[in-house]
């Protein structure tokens, strides 16, 4: 990917996103298809993560003598680090894989050139409605995950010290701070535009051949993880900076 | 035949392009004319599908410039081009009909964007009347995987016809099909040139589709120009190359 | 179609809405805990030292939370003003007269600001600078203990040469014309004996105290960190070991002056070595201290061995080296 051509391209999905006419409908229908893909998914991931999680943390802080700090760790872990990350992979997985697939198989068979040839902007139809649909759905997809997560991380908590919901959820909440949460919400926006945008390049820029079909769908896995990792290692840099 | 007296609606001017340094169109130039089926005949890898790329927009020509209605198109913005576009049906090879959606979503797909029709009724109307001209009309809630070759074509051209061209293209209609469907679609492309008036060109390498549908045929070779005429006058002439295009077609017809 | 489409976008929406709803729960939520979104009012207090106090930080009240730091200033020298939000609701619980202090969650919790309400009629008003005072800290504690072991090992083997160089020298007689000396010694060996005695069992409290943190099986740290009940007797303990502590120290340097005397007068010893019964009273009190001792220093190996005060140890002995070095 050479990098005037992808800045271009990241240019060019700023502007129509803001200019009209909108494919109003087919975000809406993106932004449904790809939560109706990851949902189950991720909820299910995130909730064995969670209990996962708190299982391994136990015996670290019952040798510290720290149990009932089990909440206030494994919330923090989850909120700050752990739901947005699992999100993000299973979406680059999920979604980075069906969109570079989806895309490069339409310009194989030369979907994409009948469109433009129609006279209508296929740029704005497959691009900038997916890369807005991942951009929209990833935040809210990290909320499901975070709460799904914190749930599973009760279960294994109460299994081992029947703490009532409340004083779990109280504890859990105590160690959160704002920057936290808003962290939780504003990291995402960053992974879901960069898996759109890496998915949809990989796809749109696809070589017209059968092999760039799988070429695309690897390439999108690949590189979208790899920005969800650089852009969480600079989001902790940014946050951290953030902390008191 | 055609009258040769108006402005042709299409005009192509010294076309050059070349990819990596392999030249493929090597100073093209034609002109189509109103209600004028032209086809333009080849080998394969010879620069058709390259050439009415080059006139869609779709591949930006090296030099040369290419008028469209009258316009020149070469240097039109995106959305100026659009609008010439809008004008100009284009039928791919592989059909490029839209996976995702049905055959309804497939022609409304335009419909909704380029002409802003949005009533439910009216849509409905205009693609039963496109895919009744393409004798589809049953297909309408089908999936595209579930037609076969043909038919996909057929769908592929009711998607221009919807849009009401002035000018139709037609990138080898009749690839990969047999020769009853072939037939077919070419009876199809003379259906259209009667119902809709539009002025075609037609990529093949199909000599009975180039015999049915043509009225006047442009040979390319290398990237040029080869010979012009209509299908008897080139029939007459004495070329090696054409002679085997025109042998083949006469063994079918023995 | 246009049905299909409408509960898909339905789903979707119901879908979005519910994930944006639990985002603004925990907004709520955790702006609730910060008593953001409450009635609150504004309090100060100035402190020498917080800490390590930081914003966000709790203030409790009877060891219930009312409300969080929002500012720590340093404002002049030796001044550290901190400003607290207070919830509405528990303005006249806090007199006038009410007291803060830099204390923390039980033995390894956050720091926090607790505040005792006070005898005066009057409420507090917005912005009142209300009085601080000094808690006792682990490091206190710690400090106290040490001095105190310090001292006690000075006192057992000074004695113990004493009661040598008694045995081996014979000029007692002159000891028996100096009769202000005899009450003195009496005095403070008494004292020493206080001591001793009340540093055994403080030591018992402590081993308690560490044995019960140890096997915390029974969650005890839990109950060290919530149960206020419990964290109001270590409260109390490490004010006791305190005092043990101050009390010990100032009995020790009483000896040790004594101690000099004696060195400078050997005549002292006389009376010592006549007074069969103070002999022995001292023997006892040499044998009560050296088993304070050994009590004690089973307490500091218990300790050194907790985690919770392992840093501790380890920090001392780099200084230590440091200093050596």
């Amino acid at each position: 990917m050479r990098v005037a051509h992808v800045y271009q391209f990241i240019l060019r999905i700023f502007k129509e996103t803001f200019s009209s006419p909108f494919e109003t409908e087919e975000t809406l229908n993106q932004c449904y298809l790809q939560g109706n893909r990851t949902l189950l998914l991720i909820g299910f991931t995130s909730f064995l993560a969670g209990i996962v999680f708190t299982r391994q943390s136990r015996p670290s802080l019952i040798e510290f003598g720290a149990e009932s700090w089990l909440p206030s760790l494994v919330s923090i872990a989850i909120v700050r680090g752990l739901g947005p990350l699992i999100t993000a992979l299973i979406c680059s997985g999920k979604l980075g894989s069906s969109m570079g697939a989806e895309l490069s198989s339409m310009k194989v068979t030369e979907q994409i050139d009948a469109m433009e040839a129609s006279g209508t902007n296929p740029f704005k139809y497959l691009v900038v409605t997916r890369v807005i649909a991942t951009t929209v759905m990833v935040p809210v997809l990290v909320i499901y995950a975070d709460a799904v997560a914190l749930m599973g991380s009760y279960v294994a908590v109460h299994y081992y010290s029947q703490t009532t919901f409340k004083l779990f959820f109280t504890q859990a909440f105590q160690a959160l701070s704002f920057l936290d949460i808003f962290s939780s919400i504003i990291k995402p926006v960053f992974f879901g535009f960069a898996i759109g945008v890496v998915s949809t390049y990989a796809g749109y820029n696809a070589p017209r051949a059968t092999v760039g079909v799988g070429k695309s769908a690897n390439r999108s896995v690949v590189i979208s993880m790899v920005c969800v990792f650089i852009i969480d290692f600079l989001a902790v840099q940014i946050f951290g900076s953030l902390r008191p | 035949m055609t009258t040769h007296d108006e402005q042709p609606v299409l005009k192509v001017e010294h076309l050059y392009k070349s990819f990596d340094e392999r030249p493929v169109l090597v100073d093209v130039s034609l002109a189509l004319h109103k209600g004028e089926n032209l086809v333009i005949l080849g080998r394969s890898g010879m620069g058709k599908s390259v050439l009415i790329k080059c006139i869609i927009g779709l591949i930006e020509p090296d030099e040369g410039t290419i008028y469209i209605l009258g316009k020149n198109t070469t240097h039109l913005d995106h959305k100026a081009l659009n609008e010439v576009r809008q004008k100009i049906g284009f039928s791919f090879q592989g059909s490029a009909l839209y996976d995702s959606m049905t055959v309804r979503e497939n022609l409304t797909f335009s419909l909704k964007r380029n002409l802003n029709i949005h009533d439910p009724q009216q849509l409905d109307a205009m693609v039963r009347d496109a895919l009744r001209d393409v004798g589809l009309e049953h297909a309408i809630d089908q999936m595209p995987s579930e037609l076969s070759g043909g038919m996909r074509k057929r769908i592929g051209i009711a998607r221009c016809l919807i849009l009401k061209p002035e000018i139709m293209l037609y990138d080898e209609p009749t690839a990969g099909l047999d020769p009853v469907t072939s037939s077919e679609i070419n009876q199809l492309i003379l259906e259209v040139k009667q119902k809709y008036h539009t002025s075609s060109i037609i990529i093949t390498h199909d000599i009975t589709c180039a015999k049915t549908t043509a009225d006047r045929i442009i040979y390319m070779q290398d990237g040029r120009v080869y010979l012009e005429g209509t299908f008897e006058a080139l029939d007459r002439k004495d070329d090696p190359q054409l002679e085997t295009f025109f042998n083949y077609f006469k063994i079918q017809h023995q | 179609m246009k049905r299909e489409e409408v509960r898909r976008n339905t789903r979707l929406g119901i879908f979005v809405i519910t994930g944006i709803l639990l985002f603004l729960f925990a907004i709520f939520y955790v702006g609730s805990e910060q008593s953001l979104f409450n009635a609150n009012f504004p309090l100060r207090a100035n402190f020498v030292d917080v800490n390590g106090l930081q914003k966000g930080n709790n203030v409790w009240l009877s060891g219930v939370k009312v409300g969080t730091v929002r500012e720590v200033n340093i404002i002049d020298n030796s001044m550290v003003q901190i400003e607290m939000r207070i919830d509405q609701k528990l303005r006249q619980f806090i007199k006038e007269d009410a007291l803060a202090s830099i204390s923390s969650e039980g033995f390894v919790g956050n720091t926090i600001v607790v505040i005792e309400p006070g005898s005066s009629p009057q409420a507090v008003a917005d912005n009142a600078i209300i009085r601080t005072g000094q808690q006792t800290s682990t490091q206190d504690m710690m400090n106290a203990l040490q001095t105190t072991a310090e001292n006690i090992t000075n006192i057992t083997h000074e004695l113990r040469q004493i009661m040598q160089e008694a045995g081996k020298e014979g000029t007692l007689g002159s000891l028996l014309t100096d009769t202000t000396l005899g009450p003195e010694i009496k005095l403070t060996i008494d004292n020493i004996q206080t001591t001793g005695r009340r540093s055994a069992v403080l030591t018992s409290d402590v081993i308690q105290m560490l044995t019960q943190l140890k096997n915390n099986e029974s969650g005890v740290v839990n109950t060290l960190l919530t149960d206020t009940s419990f964290s109001r007797t270590y409260e109390e303990t490490l004010a006791n070991i305190k005092t043990a502590g101050e009390q010990a120290a100032a009995a020790s340097a009483e000896l040790t002056a004594l101690v000099e005397k004696i060195d400078n007068q050997k005549n002292a010893m006389g009376v010592v070595l006549n007074d069969t019964a103070f002999a022995n009273n001292i023997q006892k009190t040499a044998d009560q201290l050296s088993e304070g001792v050994a009590k004690f220093n089973e307490n500091m190996e218990a300790a050194q061995h907790n985690f919770l005060l392992r840093r501790y140890f380890k920090k001392k002995k780099r200084q230590e080296e440091k200093e050596n070095n």
